[in-house]
Formats: structure tokens, C-alpha cells, sequence
């Protein structure tokens, strides 16, 4: 190993990460906990890369073959079940892991300076597992997928003008169809990934070169553990554990596969989308439309640019705070309702 | 491609394997990964105390 | 931490990290190895009917998931082979004037009973046993009972 260490030595001036490996650490405090959501996340996006990298030698993104290629992998390769059922529960822990890891910053009010980037990545990120999400809902081309993202295409349709355009850039083409499917499969499997590597790459370089946050409650810290290799050991003590319960969950409950749609006959009774989007859709039975959409628009901007807006973050004044633990119950809300009036049908 | 696939889902009868045989394959990993986060874990705090 | 505690500690992690790694990469990897293909669901197809298929004509069909080829020879009867050339898999051509299959992609020749006139392809080309039904032409592998 110093062999190898010091062909890089005689080379390139590797003191930077040296300095960084030896001095790094993370703050203790009676916060500390909700330090490992970041990296939790991050593991499982690696875990939805790897499984999604293995679906796709199998997949078939055209009509007459989607459904069938994700029967193919379920009931034929050896572990396809496996592999499809850990990333499709790997996709709701990861959107699960993202939002407490969001709210546990936006409350320890992580973003203020120097962090304003890193919180506006954030929320880029969390933007990009949700278009993960939507797009990789209609890959296996069932009925729930099909109707879920006609939904969800058509949205932007009240928008006055564009809207229309940006529906047909979506679908593809006037109607969901095979052209939609190529084209959410290529977003799901390039574009996005691509995205993703930039995004994640940027924001976890600002948290190694700014360090970590610390809560403006806190007034003196308990101690501070180097993260090479306490920190690192304990994160990997968490993936492990989480591996665990994600394996659990997969082997538990297998990943549904519905069978193909058949896009004319209507819509079935109580449709509705993932938890996730539950709210927006909530929200657009709500209230008009147009005034939906405004909201959800203004609400995603807002909570964008929440280090510009709370300029003076000091302890004891609460009213960003206030806001935040409103955003929680508006979303819990809706959530809730949603399931409640769509299950009376 | 389609009926070829079809005709292969018909005529073996695999579908997904059974509650106890997806268990028999995946408990024995959670369980190494328990033990691995226990020992993990264990060597973490021990080795920042021993320093 | 005395010393031995912690080499036992390093042993186990190294041990414990070690078998979950196997643990993992034997499922990717038989994951990726392809299922196989189930014979017994293919070894006797309907390739074509009589009348499709006039005299000194051929035709494409898959069996055993690989190209294959019917020739309707000019003596009236049927002769069924692999179509997949023994060189690199390229499907080859049937020229009917000379009654041989010729593969475009590096020049090899074989007669109509399969066999190489002309490289660089090494073995024949497989043949399969034809039968008549009525109205319809099956082609089975050469030991099977029809």
C-alpha cells in the first residue's frame, strides 16, 4: 500500500487530501443524529444506480415489450425479483431519506451562510429523484403507470400559452405513447443520471469544503469526531442497517407487476398517484387549477430561496421555523386527505 | 420479440419464487449485515476511545 | 483496546465485509448470466405451408432461436438447415439458380445439403429433419421423433 502511495506522492501534491482525510471532522451535539441522512442518501442512490443499471440489461422501452421484458426479469433471470424489488423499494426509501434530510437541515437552518449553494442543490436534487420517480413510474407500462402519467403530463396544460407546448414536449406527441415511454426512459436512464452526478458531485464537495453546520441553539459542542474513520464507520454502521430493512421490505414485498395497459378503455375508479405527489394532487381537487398550479410554482420557488429570504437567522425568532413546521402539515394534510376522498370510491 | 417472450413465460412454470424460498436467500444477508453494523459500530466507538 | 482485542475486532469487520461482498456479487452475477432458452418449447415448428412456398424458393424462419432456412427444392422436395453461418453467425443467402447458400459477410459457400464448398467458414451447416401435415411443413432436429 506505500508502494502505491508513494508512486501517486513522487507525482502529484496529495497533501490537500491529506490534510482532508486526517483533519476533517463532524460536530457533536444533541443534533448529531440527523448528520447521517445526507450520506444515507447518497448510498441509496448508488444502491438505485447499480439495480437500475442490472433492470436495464433486461428492459424493453417500447409498448409491446415493456411489460413483458419486467415479467421476463420477475419470473425468469435468477434474482430478478430481487434486483426490480430492492430498487423499487430503494425508490421510496430514497425519497423518504431526502425529505427528512431536507427538513433536518431546513430546521437546524443549515443553509444560512456560508451554505445558500448547497441548500439550492438540495432542493435541485430532491426536484431530480421526483422526476426519477415520475419517470421511471411509466416504465413498466401498466394501467396505474399509463393513467399516472397522462396526469401528470396534462398538468401543465392550465398554464396558459406554453402550457400545451410543454405537454407535447413531455408526452411526445399529442397522447402518451410509445414515443413518451422512449422518451421517459431515456431521461430516466442519461439525462437525469447525468444531472444527478453533477448535482450530487457539487453539493458534496461544498459540505467537504465548507464542513458541517452546526445548530444555532447549540452553544458549546460536546466534542467533534474525525470522520476518517469514526464519522465513516458510523455512516457505514447506518447504510448496513438500512440495507437491512430495505432487503427485508424487498423479500416481504415483492415488487407488484400489473399487467399491460390497454390505453382505450377509461381510467380506473380511484386512481391516484405515489405518496409522494399525493399533496400536489390534493391540491389541484382542490382549488382551481390555474390557482393550483400558481401555488405549488410559488411554494417551490419560495422554498428555494429560503437562505435569501431569512436574512437574519437568529435563535429565538422563530418565523422561519413556523413556516417550515406549516409546509409539514399543509403536505401531511393533503396527503391525507387525498387518500381519504380517493378511497370512498 | 413479444410472442417469443410470451411463449417462454408460458411454458415454464417459474414465477416468482415463494415467501420461504425468498426469505431462505435474504435472511441469512440481513442478518450478516446486523451483525456487521454491531461490529461496525463496536469498532468505532472503541478505537476514538482507545485514542 | 489491547492488541489482540482489536486485531480480533479487524478480523471479524474484514470477515463480516468479505462475505457480504459474496453475498451480493453472486446474485448480480447470476442475474446477468441469461436465463436459458427452453428447448422442448421449440423443437418442432410450422415453417411454412405448402403453397407459400413455391419450388426452387427458400424461406427464413427461427428455430432452436436461431436463423434457419426451407428450400423448396427443384426436385420437389423439402431441405431444412441452419441458416446461420459456421464462420461468425452471419445468416446466409440462398441463390437459387445454383442451389447453394452464400453468406455475404466474408464470402463462405455451402451446398444445399449444408455442407462447405468454399471457406472460410470450417463446418456444415446443421441440418434439420422436414416433415409434411396436410397443409403444413414442420421442421424438427434430426433425432426427433416427429
Amino acid at each position: 500500500m506505500g508502494r502505491i502511495t508513494d508512486f501517486f506522492d513522487e507525482r502529484f501534491d496529495l497533501s490537500p487530501i491529506r490534510r482532508w482525510v486526517s483533519d476533517k471532522t463532524v460536530p457533536q451535539h444533541k443534533h448529531s443524529f440527523w448528520y447521517y441522512f445526507g450520506g444515507l442518501a447518497l448510498f441509496l442512490l448508488t444502491v438505485q444506480i447499480i439495480t437500475g443499471i442490472l433492470l436495464a440489461f433486461y428492459y424493453s422501452p417500447n409498448p409491446a415489450n415493456a411489460n413483458e421484458s419486467v415479467r421476463y426479469i420477475m419470473e425468469h433471470v435468477q434474482y430478478g425479483w430481487l434486483i426490480r424489488s430492492i430498487h423499487f423499494w430503494g425508490a421510496n426509501f430514497l425519497i423518504a431519506v431526502v425529505l427528512v434530510h431536507m427538513f433536518s437541515t431546513f430546521f437546524m437552518k443549515a443553509y444560512r451562510k456560508p451554505r445558500e449553494v448547497m441548500w439550492i442543490l438540495g432542493v435541485l436534487i430532491l426536484a431530480l429523484v421526483l422526476t426519477f420517480s415520475f419517470t421511471g413510474y411509466l416504465l413498466p407500462w401498466t394501467t396505474l403507470s399509463y393513467f399516472a402519467t397522462k396526469v401528470g403530463v396534462n398538468t401543465p396544460m392550465v398554464m396558459p400559452v406554453i402550457g400545451n407546448f410543454i405537454s407535447q414536449i413531455m408526452q411526445g406527441g399529442e397522447d402518451v405513447s410509445a414515443a413518451t415511454l422512449t422518451r421517459m426512459f431515456t431521461l430516466h436512464t442519461v439525462i437525469l443520471p447525468l444531472t444527478a452526478a453533477g448535482l450530487v458531485t457539487f453539493h458534496v464537495l461544498l459540505s467537504q469544503v465548507l464542513g458541517t453546520s452546526v445548530p444555532l441553539s447549540i452553544k458549546k459542542l460536546d466534542g467533534e469526531t474525525k470522520f476518517f474513520p469514526h464519522f465513516l464507520m458510523r455512516d457505514a454502521a447506518v447504510w448496513s442497517g438500512t440495507f437491512a430493512i430495505l432487503l427485508a421490505f424487498a423479500s416481504v414485498f415483492p415488487a407488484n407487476l400489473d399487467p399491460k395497459v390497454n390505453p382505450i378503455l377509461p381510467a380506473p375508479a380511484g386512481i391516484k398517484p405515489e405518496w409522494y405527489f399525493l399533496f400536489i394532487f390534493q391540491t389541484l381537487r382542490t382549488i382551481p387549477e390555474i390557482a393550483a398550479v400558481g401555488l405549488v410554482t410559488l411554494g417551490g420557488i419560495v422554498w428555494l430561496m429560503v437562505p435569501f429570504l431569512d436574512r437574519k437567522p437568529v435563535n429565538g425568532k422563530p418565523f422561519f421555523t413556523l413556516f417550515g413546521i406549516g409546509v409539514i402539515v399543509y403536505t401531511l394534510t393533503m396527503t391525507i386527505f387525498a387518500y381519504i376522498t380517493t378511497a370512498q370510491h | 420479440m413479444t410472442a417469443f417472450l410470451i411463449q417462454v413465460a408460458d411454458t415454464l412454470s417459474a414465477k416468482i419464487p415463494s415467501f420461504t424460498d425468498r426469505f431462505n436467500f435474504t435472511l441469512p444477508l440481513i442478518v450478516v449485515l446486523l451483525i456487521l453494523m454491531f461490529f461496525i459500530l463496536l469498532k468505532s466507538y472503541e478505537s476514538e476511545k482507545g485514542r | 483496546m489491547s492488541l489482540s482485542r482489536r486485531s480480533f475486532l479487524n478480523r471479524i469487520l474484514a470477515g463480516g465485509a468479505a462475505i457480504f461482498s459474496a453475498y451480493v456479487i453472486y446474485p448480480v452475477i447470476r442475474f446477468l448470466i441469461p436465463p436459458p432458452v427452453p428447448l422442448d418449447a421449440q423443437t418442432r415448428v410450422q415453417a411454412a405451408t405448402i403453397d407459400e412456398l413455391k419450388p426452387n424458393s427458400a424461406k427464413f424462419f427461427r428455430f432452436l432461436d436461431k436463423p434457419a432456412v426451407l428450400v423448396h427444392l427443384q426436385n420437389g422436395s423439402y431441405e431444412a438447415l441452419s441458416a446461420k453461418c459456421t464462420h461468425l453467425g452471419c445468416t446466409v443467402a440462398f441463390e437459387q439458380d445454383k442451389d447453394i447458400f452464400y453468406c455475404n459477410c466474408h464470402g463462405s459457400q455451402f451446398n444445399i445439403d449444408g455442407k462447405v464448398i468454399k471457406g472460410p467458414a470450417a463446418l456444415p451447416l446443421t441440418q434439420y429433419a422436414v416433415s409434411v401435415s396436410g397443409d403444413d411443413i414442420f421442421v424438427t432436429t434430426q433425432n426427433q421423433q416427429v
